[in-house]
């Protein structure tokens, strides 16, 4: 009886998660920013830790424990590699672009 | 006794679940980006904290159980930083941000040092020339005056010679 009740929870909370999984990915697709995406991600390997969590409790497995762990720690990695990521290509691409428009300054100039 | 625990747990779950829901529907009802990651934050703290609290009462042993609390400490701290990082990038990327938030500079952060120099290399390099000129400016007037020390002390030694 306990252990139908454990499935009952498990199962349905794991359905509820997969749902909101979908529905992240669906604002990863349509989020007009980079920050939009980065956060959906963010919010996938959320909703994934606490599925590792019912795993856990699930198949009464204490390892799956430590993956939701590793999971945290790489999911907080990502997104701060994401964001630098992101940050840097901005600023090399506005850079590159106030040297081009500086050159084509010097070049009128000179024309004249 | 197990009836308890599963009850205790249950709970907790499906109200850390319900948060998780909140959280996803506010993600799709704001209209900008940081707005939405206000909506995003409820998932990080309130939603994955009350499902480990769940999921710790329902845990097989007590070691996987303090891992999952392990997990939620995790969390309170790393969750703030990248959402910080997050409005960071959104700020500095996005070119129409005056119509979204208003902007107030501290003078002498690296926002005032972009303002001022405006990103153009052309510009930086003046500044780094005007200020190397200014060092050797003030390099050689020490000079000047260490040669004028020097002379005035010839010619004190001199007068006393």
């Amino acid at each position: 009886m306990m252990a139908d009740a454990y499935q009952v929870l498990c199962t349905g909370a794991m359905g509820i998660l997969a749902v909101l999984m979908v529905v992240c990915l669906i604002r990863c697709a349509i989020g007009p920013r980079v920050s939009d995406r980065i956060m959906a991600v963010n919010m996938v390997s959320t909703l994934t830790i606490i599925m590792v969590g019912i795993m856990t409790v699930y198949l009464k497995e204490g390892y799956l424990a430590d993956v939701a762990l590793v999971y945290a720690v790489l999911s907080f990695l990502a997104v701060i590699v994401l964001c630098k990521v992101y940050t840097g290509i901005y600023r090399e691409r506005r850079h590159a672009e106030t040297v081009s428009a500086l050159k084509e300054e010097q070049e009128g100039t000179a024309c004249r | 006794m197990q009836i308890v625990r599963f009850v205790f747990g249950a709970v907790f779950l499906i109200i850390g679940l319900l948060s998780c829901i909140v959280g996803v529907i506010g993600v799709f009802k704001f209209k900008y980006a940081a707005n939405r990651m206000h909506a995003a934050a409820i998932n990080d703290t309130l939603g994955i904290s009350l499902c480990m609290l769940g999921l710790s009462v329902l845990a097989p042993d007590i070691a996987s159980a303090l891992k999952m609390i392990l997990v939620i400490i995790f969390f309170w701290i790393s969750a703030p930083v990248a959402s910080h990082l997050l409005c960071r990038l959104e700020v500095e990327t996005n070119e129409e941000r005056e119509q979204y938030m208003e902007l107030h500079v501290i003078e002498g952060t690296e926002a005032d040092a972009d303002k001022n120099t405006a990103g153009a290399p052309e510009m930086e390099e003046k500044v780094e020339e005007a200020e190397n000129e200014t060092a050797d400016g003030q390099k050689m007037t020490a000079e000047a005056s260490d040669t004028q020390i020097a002379s005035m002390d010839n010619m004190v030694k001199g007068e006393t010679a």
